[in-house]
C-alpha cells in the first residue's frame, strides 16, 4: 500500500532524512519513533505530500506520489492526517469541523448528517457537536481532528505526535482509538518519542535517528 | 449532483465570511456605492452635454458667399459639389434677389433704402449645415478652394469655446471615471486581499484536509459578486432617483436645453448593464488578488 525506496530529503544543505526504506501493507500499524528532530515528521510530510523527496520515490497503492503533483488533494482525502496542533477551524462547531471533509466531496446533507453522527459517536464526542474548539479540552479537540481524519474513509491515517499535548490517561485512550480505526481496516502510521505507549501497544515500530533508519522490528506474535 | 452540493456550500461559505467579515464588508459596499453612483452622475452629464453640444449644433450654419458673376449653371453644380463633401448635412441656396426680400422682411423700417439702391448688393449665398461642429473646419477648407467662393462666415468664436468645453468635459469625465473605477478596483482588491490574510489559517488547513483549490477560490468570487450586487442595486436605485431630479432641475434652470429623463432614454437595461459590470470588473479583480495571494498558500 505505502512504499518508500531510498528517500532523502534535504533541506538546503542540511539532511533531514537519509536513504529511508519500508514498505507497508493494508492494515497495517507503524509507530515512527524517535528523539526530537530525528525526522519523523519529515516523514509524514513526505507521505501527505507537503514535501517532496530529494531522492528516491514514493508509493502509494503501486502509484509514485508524484501522480499526484498539482492534485494533490486528491491523495489528502485518501491519506488523511492528524496534527500535534489540532489544527480545526476555530470558527466552525465539532460538527462543521467533521463535516468539512464530505462538504467539499460534494455529499449529499442526509449522508454527510449520518456519517458525521457515526463518526463522532465512535470518537465519543456525541454530545459536543455544537461546541466550538475553545470549548473543548486537548483530548476532546485530539478526537475532533481523529474524527475529521477517519470521517471520508482514508486508506491510511497518519498522526503526527498526536499526544504531544495530552495527558498519559488521555494519550493512551487517543491511542485505544487509533488502534480501533486500525481494526476496522485503516493502516495507521504514528509517530511518537513517548517510550510508555511503544511499551504498551505491541506495534511494529520504525526507529530513526538523525535522519536514518536505526531498526524496524515488528510486533511479537502470541 | 454533487457539484450542485459542492456550489450550494460554497455559496453558503461565502454569505458567512461575508458575515464575518463585518466592517470590512461595510466599506466596501459603501465603496461600490460611492463608484458606481459617481460614475452613473458622470455619464448623465456627458450625456447632458451632448445635448448642449446637439441644440447648438441645431443652430450652427456657414454662410458661404459666391462671386456675383456666377452663372445659374455654376450655382448648380456648386451646390451638388458642396452636398458631396463629408460631414454636410443640408445646403441652402439663397439668391440675392430672396436674400434681400428677407433683409426687407427683416428690417422694413429700411424697406425705402435698400428699395432705392441701383443694384442689389448681397451675393449669391450657400448656407451649409454641417453634421456635428467638428467638421466645421474640414467643411470650409473644402468649399474655399472653389475658385468661386469668395468669403464664408460662422460663428467661430461660439464653435471653438463649445468644442474646447465640450473636449475639457469629455476628458476630465473619462479622468474621473478613471479615478473612480481605480478605487472601485482598489477597495474590492484590498477587500479580497484583507479576506485571504484573516482566512490564511482556515485555508491552510482546508489544504492539509483535502479542499480542491476551486473550492477555497470560488467563495471569494462569490463574495465579489454579491459585494458588487447590492453596491450595485443600491447605487442604482440612488441614480434612478437623482436623474429624475436633476432633470426636473435642469428644465427649470436650463429650459432651452432638450433634456430628456435619463430614467427614460435609458430605460431598466442601463442598470442590469451597470451592475454587470460592477460584476465583472469585481470578477476580474477577485481573479488576480486570488492568483498572486492564493499562489503563496497553494501553489
Amino acid at each position: 500500500m505505502l512504499k518508500f525506496v531510498g528517500v532523502s530529503k534535504f533541506y538546503d544543505e542540511k539532511e533531514a532524512l537519509s536513504n529511508i526504506s519500508f514498505e507497508l501493507d493494508k492494515g497495517d500499524f507503524l509507530f515512527i519513533v524517535g528523539p526530537s528532530g530525528a525526522g519523523k515528521t519529515t516523514i509524514l510530510k513526505l507521505i501527505h505530500k507537503e514535501i517532496e523527496p530529494s531522492r528516491g520515490e514514493i508509493f502509494f497503492n503501486n502509484d509514485s506520489l508524484k501522480k499526484y503533483n498539482g492534485r494533490v488533494y486528491l491523495l489528502r482525502r485518501k491519506i488523511s492526517m492528524i496534527f500535534q496542533d489540532y489544527k480545526l477551524f476555530k470558527r466552525k462547531t465539532v460538527y462543521e469541523n467533521v463535516s468539512f471533509p464530505l462538504e467539499i466531496q460534494g455529499f449529499s446533507p442526509q449522508f454527510i448528517r449520518s456519517r458525521v453522527l457515526d463518526t463522532l459517536k465512535m470518537v465519543g464526542l456525541e454530545e459536543q457537536i455544537n461546541k466550538y474548539p475553545n470549548t473543548l479540552s486537548g483530548g476532546e479537540m485530539q478526537r475532533v481532528s481523529i474524527a475529521r481524519a477517519i470521517v471520508n474513509n482514508p486508506d491510511i491515517l497518519i498522526a503526527d505526535e498526536p499526544t504531544g499535548n495530552l495527558d498519559w490517561k488521555t494519550s493512551f485512550n487517543i491511542v485505544d482509538l487509533f488502534v480501533k480505526i486500525n481494526e476496522n481496516g485503516t493502516t495507521v502510521i504514528m509517530s511518537t518519542h513517548n517510550e510508555e505507549i511503544i511499551k504498551k501497544y505491541n506495534k511494529r515500530i520504525l526507529y530513526i535517528k538523525d535522519g536514518k533508519k536505526l531498526y524496524e522490528k515488528y510486533p511479537n506474535i502470541a | 449532483m454533487k457539484s450542485i452540493q459542492i456550489l450550494l456550500r460554497e455559496i453558503k461559505e461565502s454569505f458567512i465570511n461575508i458575515i464575518r467579515s463585518g466592517f470590512l464588508t461595510f466599506i466596501s459596499i459603501f465603496v461600490i456605492i460611492v463608484s458606481i453612483f459617481s460614475i452613473g452622475m458622470i455619464y448623465y452629464f456627458l450625456n447632458y452635454s451632448n445635448e448642449v453640444k446637439k441644440g447648438i449644433e441645431n443652430k450652427i450654419e456657414i454662410s458661404f458667399y459666391l462671386n456675383k458673376d456666377t452663372n445659374e449653371v455654376r450655382i448648380k453644380e456648386i451646390e451638388n459639389e458642396i452636398s458631396n463633401i463629408s460631414g454636410v448635412e443640408s445646403v441652402k441656396y439663397i439668391s440675392p434677389d430672396t436674400a434681400l426680400d428677407e433683409l426687407i422682411k427683416d428690417y422694413p423700417e429700411y424697406e425705402s433704402i435698400f428699395k432705392d439702391l441701383e443694384k442689389n448688393p448681397l451675393p449669391p449665398t450657400f448656407f451649409v449645415k454641417p453634421e456635428s461642429v467638428y467638421f466645421i473646419n474640414e467643411i470650409t477648407s473644402k468649399i474655399s478652394m472653389i475658385p468661386e467662393v469668395s468669403d464664408f462666415f460662422y460663428s467661430k468664436d461660439l464653435v471653438d469655446k463649445l468644442l474646447f468645453s465640450i473636449r475639457t468635459f469629455t476628458f476630465l469625465s473619462i479622468v474621473i471615471v478613471s479615478i473612480f473605477i481605480g478605487i472601485f478596483i482598489f477597495f474590492l482588491g484590498s477587500n479580497i486581499t484583507v479576506s485571504i490574510y484573516n482566512r490564511r489559517e482556515d485555508i491552510e488547513i482546508m489544504k492539509l484536509v483535502g479542499t480542491q483549490p476551486s473550492f477555497i477560490k470560488i467563495p471569494f468570487y462569490i463574495e465579489g459578486i454579491i459585494l458588487s450586487l447590492i453596491g450595485g442595486t443600491i447605487s442604482s436605485f440612488l441614480l434612478n432617483k437623482s436623474y429624475l431630479e436633476i432633470s426636473k432641475l435642469l428644465n427649470i434652470i436650463l429650459p432651452f436645453v432638450e433634456n430628456q429623463n435619463l430614467n427614460q432614454k435609458l430605460g431598466f437595461n442601463f442598470y442590469v448593464y451597470l451592475n454587470l459590470s460592477a460584476i465583472i470588473v469585481s470578477l476580474i479583480v477577485s481573479y488576480f488578488v486570488l492568483r498572486k495571494y492564493l499562489k503563496e498558500i497553494y501553489p
